[in-house]
């Protein structure tokens, strides 16, 4: 059953409304006029971006092959966060995004993001892991056209990925332990952070290098076996 | 903690979203301390191990490291590091807000421990049937995985495959496993999908199986917890019970809404406990009886 029937309109939707919403995350936590209260906002706004998703999510009949394949790529990520040092964590999540569409990229990354938390210790910051992670996928199944044609454009958007997953959650930093949010004490959590920011651009890279081409292969084997 | 492992899935939950959300918005050291108190309290009660407690005792610092060197506010400078002034004003709000940030970790460990699989997807179908689906697989699939890495690593050790110890031999070993792993874990998923097909996944009505009822004193939790979230909310919104760190510290105004706000506060924290505690002492006097 679907509630809006006109394609075009739908599409819209689905990558206007976690824009909008992450967008107004933010405004929210800069311009709120009560100087204190910027850690639940964020964490309000990043649940409510998921719960909408997931609403949006079901309103779709997806098979059981979609959906498993789907629960396939983020136990594969899960397991990928156990490798020490370089994770290819979000590198699976991009790979996920650009085989199997942007829904699907985002259900993988934010619930990926749960789920090993439940190894690696979940709290208040996991919302925001979830969406960080979500929209990594997100836009790695939106720009799948360009990136699947370009070798160089995929490594740079993992790279990209990882520099913008570490400024995301310095966010959830800056407002765990300050407080609240301005340019500078943001920019110097930034600075304090930069070894973690090139450690996940780095690993990221390094991961889609490696591992995109033969996913590539791996799935189109798929989907001559079963004909998916 | 078996009371509250017993307790349905929604009232705990409206329980640890009310306690964490009602920690962060008044952030004042008197509620820190109750909090952490009733939160570590209950860690020992799920036997949470010493090695954990250590774990988060590390964020614990890092956390309240971070606002000093970032928070240039305050108006009591006690140490200039380059031309930055390190505030005393901000080493109390980083304190407290560590703490609190360490509280919420003790209770999202015990949330985490008493929530398993079963439970979270009775909490997630009402909302999404497909992301609940994908959740309760995802658990299914990811120590089966660690299983079979562990598995294709061995049999890569045995056919000699497995390189030396140098960081791009051990790092393209590692690639070979994963990459063997997610070859196995495509094709078993597609299985594992069919075989849901055939055995009529997605074809009718779906209907909802869980094992949890609504017991009166899950009722009872709830009701309670609700009032008490309430009582310690409504004073807040009549009078200035938040502490100012910045510029310089005033506390709380204190009188009767103050009183109500707390009083209510703290007994919200510990309400599980007392109605673990409460199950406790009547199961004891049961058993003396027979």
């Amino acid at each position: 059953m679907r509630v809006i029937e006109n394609e075009k309109t739908r599409k819209a939707l689905r990558i206007g409304v976690p824009i909008v919403l992450t967008a107004s995350a933010m405004l929210c936590a800069l311009f709120a006029t009560d100087g204190r209260k910027y850690v639940v906002i964020t964490v309000i706004v990043a649940l409510l971006t998921l719960l909408l998703f997931a609403a949006g999510f079901d309103r779709r009949r997806i098979g059981s092959r979609r959906l498993i394949l789907g629960a396939v790529f983020t136990a594969l990520s899960v397991t990928g966060r156990f490798i020490p040092l370089l994770k290819p964590m979000s590198a699976m999540i991009i790979i996920a995004g650009l085989y199997a569409g942007p829904e699907t990229g985002f259900l993988v990354g934010s619930t990926s993001a749960l789920i090993s938390n439940f190894w690696f210790g979940n709290g208040p910051w996991t919302p925001m892991q979830m969406v960080a992670l979500g929209l990594t996928g997100f836009f790695a199944g939106v720009f799948s056209p360009l990136l699947e044609k370009s070798r160089a454009a995929l490594i740079a958007y993992g790279a990209l990925s990882g520099i913008f997953y570490s400024m995301f959650m310095d966010i959830w930093t800056v407002t765990s332990s300050v407080g609240t949010l301005d340019l500078h004490e943001y920019l110097t959590a930034l600075y304090y952070a930069l070894f973690f920011m090139i450690s996940y651009a780095v690993s990221n890279a390094l991961y889609l290098f490696l591992l995109a081409p033969p996913f590539g292969r791996k799935l189109r084997r798929i989907k001559d076996k079963y004909g998916l | 903690m078996i009371w509250f492992d017993k307790c349905n899935p929604f009232p705990a939950l409206f329980y640890f979203i009310s306690v964490t959300v009602l920690a962060a918005l008044f952030n004042n050291p008197y509620h820190t301390a109750v909090t952490l108190a009733a939160s570590i309290v209950m860690f020992v009660f799920m036997r949470g191990r010493a090695r954990v407690a250590l774990s988060f005792s590390v964020v614990f610092v890092l956390t309240f490291i971070v606002n000093p060197l970032v928070s240039k506010k305050g108006a009591t400078p006690l140490i200039f590091i380059g031309n930055d002034p390190i505030t005393l004003e901000s080493i109390i709000y980083g304190l407290n807000s560590a703490a609190m940030i360490l509280s919420v970790m003790f209770l999202f460990f015990t949330f985490t421990r008493l929530l398993d699989s079963e439970k979270l997807l009775y909490l997630l179908s009402p909302f999404s049937a497909s992301a609940a689906m994908t959740v309760s697989a995802v658990l299914r699939f990811a120590p089966l995985y660690l299983r079979q890495a562990r598995l294709i690593s061995a049999q890569q050790k045995v056919i000699g495959a497995e390189g030396g110890r140098s960081i791009p031999e051990r790092l393209r070993s590692g690639v070979r496993v994963f990459s063997a792993l997610s070859t196995w874990a495509l094709e078993n998923g597609i299985i594992a999908a069919d075989s849901m097909a055939c055995r009529g996944y997605g074809t009718g009505k779906r209907t909802f199986f869980s094992f949890f009822g609504f017991r009166p004193s899950d009722l009872v939790f709830l009701l309670l917890s609700a009032a008490l979230t309430a009582g310690a909310a409504v004073p807040a919104a009549f009078s200035r019970l938040s502490f100012m760190y910045y510029p310089v510290i005033v506390l709380p105004e204190t009188g009767t809404a103050f009183a109500v706000s707390a009083a209510s506060y703290t007994l919200l924290v510990f309400l599980p406990l007392i109605f673990e505690i409460t199950d406790r002492i009547k199961w004891k006097y049961l058993q003396s009886k027979i």
